[in-house]
């Protein structure tokens, strides 16, 4: 036996009421002379007894009703050791509830998220009035539904019957630390976490500091993990879905690489994987012979789109018992046409020994035939051209071997890059490093110093770039041996290159594309405004490196314009959960914003553009539920932008986390009827007794009765006898 | 204070009504000059009763003649004569009489019936003795059939005041001694008392030949005790004080007020004594007016 709010026991000190209400009632004695006494001796005689047992039992059930008053307040309830009903609780409560994708999975009648909400609703029904629970959703990030405890059980059934499927990942750390530090502050002897998940193995991540916090816990927060679900189940996911290394281009094919996994118990065969561009229908179709068990396999299927702007692709296969990742999504940019103007800074009269010859070929990688067609449109031009503001209207400007700008022409080169536009750098030997380290307006442009040209140590005849362990967006497709190597690039002579410390913004901080393989960088780029620049190290001809007529060279510079692009940057791609926010011309300030959100017909009207200091923002936040989403400005038919939220890979395995490892934990409370996954057979050592039903309701009934029973016997009592 | 003014004691209602109704014996009574009542001695004054045979030592003055002359028997004429009564009106002046809920004690009550009933007595030409006590006989104004002693009948009620505790038999024994002879006793008094002495006095005046009324004067607080709340009652002629709360014993209580009533009625029946119940929340004229038209019709059979 417990009490929930001891503190109201001293309410038992006011036993002493009816008595003090006698002792304070004596002063109003009534004083008579009498003549008749013999016949009220008599009385009194002969009553005395049965007057005197008469004030007593009154005596006692107005002490008793005043102590089973302060007995109710202080609320009773029963330590038990058996299932903890949510109903006995006196104490608060928090429910997470797992509402990461894999609670999805159905076993054929009801999911494992309506599971879960079914056991919640039978907690809630065995709560009694007088309790409270706080309601939080968990995945990888945590929403709250009912922040605070409430007693309005109405509220509480209601909301978890609303409660949303999300998409995201399984991490449970994050939802037990906010409810204990809910939970810790407020009053009262226990408090209760109860925590619905399908123990998946994702949601453990952060097994150790879920152990420490309910060690640190443990005396007055009691935690009960209630399980749903199989041990694991069969299933099979899109778990990747890449553009490969090309640019998003009206006409051009776009390569994918959609990669399938199978996380069940036996090999799937015959595997059909399906491609489509937005709303279409499938634009490419292909078929994975087999997946083993624990294995995936990547199928490269290849789209176009007609029409320049944001767009979104959609891979899919057959539908299982967890359809939410049977289907992927990413958002791309698809450009009508590029243009890149090369500067070479020498000029020569044969095309072939000019600093822009390699580059303008390697950027239009195509017969001569096919060049008009091609979306990357090349020019050339020296540098004392870029003093005309036309610099602007190109997408890409390449210098090559350029010795010095002048300050005009610095001047445009960085409104450009501030503008958004992007600038890749190729020093020679005509580069005059002074002028690059130090001038004050294209100096700011640079990732790193420039140091002057010098040769790989006598012992070296080339230097050779990193031929693994590429970090960079840029260069991490070279990770994969099929893609080949960047190590096979070999340099002569070479500036070496100081990479500058990063500024405030640490999105702006200058970052390593490449290095060479004794670990000095090679490449460097950084973000300057809304525009980028890229520093390689070496020239891009052929006279200081062989980088010009290296195998990837071509993808490079396909890489390097998807990424300057946005196209490849994955910045339209965004987790479940996480905002989506692009910066817009300011014109559209205040306007109406609405969504097209995956599987929908209609769109919703979610707010409007946000104003900036420099421009307008349009931001969209609710991203639960994977696949692209299309935002449009007032009633323009066209999206202004498109992104696609795609689920963490992972969350598509189902296996539950080895019940060894997160048995302790199980262990540590009390189990709750009906969740056999959770009920030890033995207590553990760390088990404590928790307050079960309470009691206040049968000690109300007595109360009551006790008063009914006074209020009657008084009355027969102060009848004349 | 009325106690103190001795032409209070004097109902003119009740007077009025009693002049009405008369004070008329009951029993006869044993006179000492001719009155309204009639006498128990038959003998040879206004009006013929019965003939008895003659005996020796009989006056031979009282010897019927003309029935000697007619028949040569030897008889007596024997004529009832009316007589005067003395009424002697016993008050008990003891502290359980100072009792009163009302506006009055019962002391003040037992006085003007007892003045009304003295004055309604010399009225008719009747004579009264008073005799007032508590536990002996504290005063005794003797015979008197003078109206105009009426005045000193009240002054001595007056002057009067309780103070001790009843002995009502010795009360009793000591008139049935001193009246010799026979006539009407008035015992006024609320009876708190022994009640075996009582019923001993009663049996004495009885055999005394003394016709009794007994006026049981009682307030009406002490016939229906209606307290409420938490009570001390202090009680007088050194009773034992007692704190209680009346409604837990009102209804023992009144039963055994009833009953005591009852065996003092009982007692009276026993004896040939009148028991008469004086409320004291009931107006004197009511008490007695009442008591005196039921006379009325018992000595009118």
């Amino acid at each position: 036996m417990t009490f929930l709010n001891p503190a109201m026991l001293f309410g038992l000190l006011a036993v002493s009421l009816p008595v003090a209400i006698h002792l304070l009632s004596k002063p109003r004695l009534r004083r008579i002379k009498w003549a008749a006494n013999r016949f009220l001796l008599s009385s009194v005689q002969k009553n005395r007894r049965r007057i005197q047992a008469e004030d007593i039992l009154l005596l006692v059930l107005r002490a008793l009703l005043v102590a089973l008053l302060a007995l109710i307040f202080a609320r009773p309830a029963f330590l038990t050791d058996a299932a903890p009903q949510i109903g006995g609780l006196a104490a608060p409560a928090v429910i997470l509830l797992d509402n990461s994708m894999s609670m999805g999975q159905s076993d054929g009648v009801q999911t494992r998220f309506d599971q879960a909400k079914a056991m919640v609703d039978d907690l809630l029904s065995r709560m009694s009035s007088g309790s409270s629970g706080a309601l939080y959703l968990v995945s990888d990030h945590v929403k709250a539904l009912i922040p605070k405890p409430t007693q309005d059980l109405a509220i509480l059934r209601r909301s978890v019957d609303q409660a949303p499927l999300t998409d995201g990942g399984s991490d449970l750390y994050p939802g037990l630390k906010m409810a204990v530090d809910l939970l810790k502050p407020l009053p009262g002897t226990h408090r209760e976490i109860f925590v619905l998940t399908d123990s998946q193995m994702a949601a453990w991540r952060e097994l150790g500091k879920i152990r420490d916090l309910q060690d640190q816990n443990k005396k007055d927060i009691a935690m009960h993990f209630l399980i749903v679900g199989e041990k694991g189940e069969d299933n099979l996911a899109v778990s990747g879905l890449q553009v490969s290394g090309t640019v998003a281009a009206v006409n051009q094919p776009l390569r994918c690489a959609v990669t399938v996994s199978n996380w069940g118990h036996g090999a799937v065969q015959n595997v059909p994987v399906k491609l489509a561009a937005d709303d279409a229908p499938p634009e490419d179709e292909g078929m994975i012979d087999s997946i083993e068990p624990g294995a995936s396999k990547i199928i490269t299927l290849v789209a176009r789109f007609r029409d320049p702007g944001y767009h979104s692709l959609t891979a899919s296969i057959p539908g299982d018992r967890l359809p939410a990742d049977n289907q992927r999504s990413t958002a791309l940019l698809v450009l009508d046409q590029i243009r890149a103007l090369v500067v070479e800074g020498t000029t020569n009269p044969d095309p072939s020994e000019r600093d822009g010859f390699f580059l303008s070929h390697a950027l239009v990688p195509v017969s001569p035939d096919q060049a008009a067609q091609y979306y990357v449109k090349v020019a050339t031009a020296q540098p004392n051209e870029l003093e005309n503001s036309t610099i602007n209207q190109n997408e890409l400007i390449f210098l090559s071997n350029v010795a010095q700008l002048t300050p005009r022409s610095a001047q445009n080169l960085r409104d450009y890059v501030s503008h958004g536009g992007a600038l890749i750098v190729f020093p020679g030997p005509a580069t005059d490093v002074n002028f690059y380290n130090n001038d004050p307006i294209f100096s700011i442009l640079l990732p790193a110093k420039l140091g002057p040209a010098q040769e790989p140590p006598a012992a070296q005849k080339f230097l050779g770039w990193q031929s693994k362990g590429y970090e960079h967006p840029l260069t991490t497709l070279w990770n994969k041996p099929e893609s080949g190597t960047l190590g096979g690039v070999r340099v002569t002579k070479y500036l070496p290159l100081t990479l500058k410390p990063a500024p405030a913004d640490a999105a702006a901080a200058p970052q390593i594309v490449v290095k060479y393989a004794d670990g000095e960088p090679a490449v460097a780029e950084q973000t300057v405004g809304k525009g980028r620049v890229v520093l390689f190290s070496s020239s891009a001809t052929t006279e200081w490196t062989t980088l010009p007529i290296h195998p990837s060279f071509v993808p490079l510079l396909i890489r390097i314009i998807s990424y300057v692009t946005n196209g490849l940057g994955g910045s339209l791609d965004i987790a479940p959960g996480q905002p989506f926010a692009t910066p817009v011309d300011s014109e559209y300030a205040g306007k109406e914003l609405s969504v097209l959100r995956p599987g929908e017909k209609k769109h919703r009207i979610v707010g409007e553009i946000e104003s900036g200091e420099q421009s307008a923002f349009l931001r969209y936040g609710d991203t639960e539920q994977a696949g692209p989403y299309q935002l449009f400005i007032g009633d323009d038919p066209k999206p202004k932008a498109v992104f696609a939220v795609q689920s963490d890979p992972e969350e598509s395995n189902l296996a539950q986390e080895p019940k060894a490892d997160i048995e302790p934990l199980l262990n540590a409370a009390a189990p709750v009827a009906g969740t056999e996954e959770s009920a030890p057979e033995k207590p553990a050592a760390g088990h404590h007794r928790v307050p079960g039903q309470e009691l206040w309701f049968p000690l109300a009934i007595a109360a009551l009765v006790l008063a009914l029973v006074e209020t009657a016997l008084a009355h027969r009592f102060s009848q004349a006898k | 204070m009325a106690d103190s003014d001795p032409q209070s004691y004097l109902d003119p209602v009740a007077i009025s009504r009693g002049e009405n109704l008369g004070i008329l014996a009951r029993k006869v009574v044993e006179g000492y000059r001719v009155g309204e009542h009639r006498s128990p001695f038959k003998g040879f004054a206004i009006e013929f009763a019965q003939h008895r045979e003659y005996t020796v030592g009989d006056d031979p003055r009282h010897l019927d003649w003309k029935v000697l002359g007619r028949t040569d028997r030897y008889y007596i004429k024997q004529y009832e004569q009316d007589t005067n009564f003395v009424v002697q009106l016993l008050l008990d002046g003891s502290e359980s009489m100072n009792y009163g809920g009302g506006k009055i004690t019962k002391l003040h009550y037992a006085k003007s019936l007892a003045a009304c009933l003295a004055y309604l007595v010399l009225l008719q030409r009747d004579a009264v003795a008073v005799s007032l006590f508590d536990s002996e006989t504290r005063e005794y104004i003797p015979r008197t059939d003078n109206l105009g002693k009426i005045h000193h009948i009240m002054n001595r009620l007056a002057a009067f005041e309780a103070t001790q505790k009843t002995s009502l038999g010795a009360a009793m024994a000591d008139i049935a001694r001193i009246a010799k002879a026979r006539g009407i006793i008035v015992v006024l008094s609320d009876l708190f008392d022994d009640e075996e002495g009582f019923e001993r006095g009663l049996q004495q005046l009885r055999f005394g030949g003394h016709e009794v009324i007994v006026f049981h004067v009682l307030d009406p607080d002490e016939l229906e005790f209606p307290f409420k709340g938490r009570i001390e009652f202090i009680g007088l002629e050194g009773a034992a004080t007692l704190e209680t709360s009346p409604a837990d014993i009102r209804k023992s209580y009144l039963k055994e007020m009833d009953a005591m009533r009852q065996r003092m009625r009982a007692a009276c029946d026993r004896t040939g004594s009148h028991y008469v119940l004086a409320n004291t929340g009931q107006a004197l004229a009511e008490t007695l007016s009442g008591y005196l038209v039921f006379r009325h019709k018992v000595t009118a059979r």
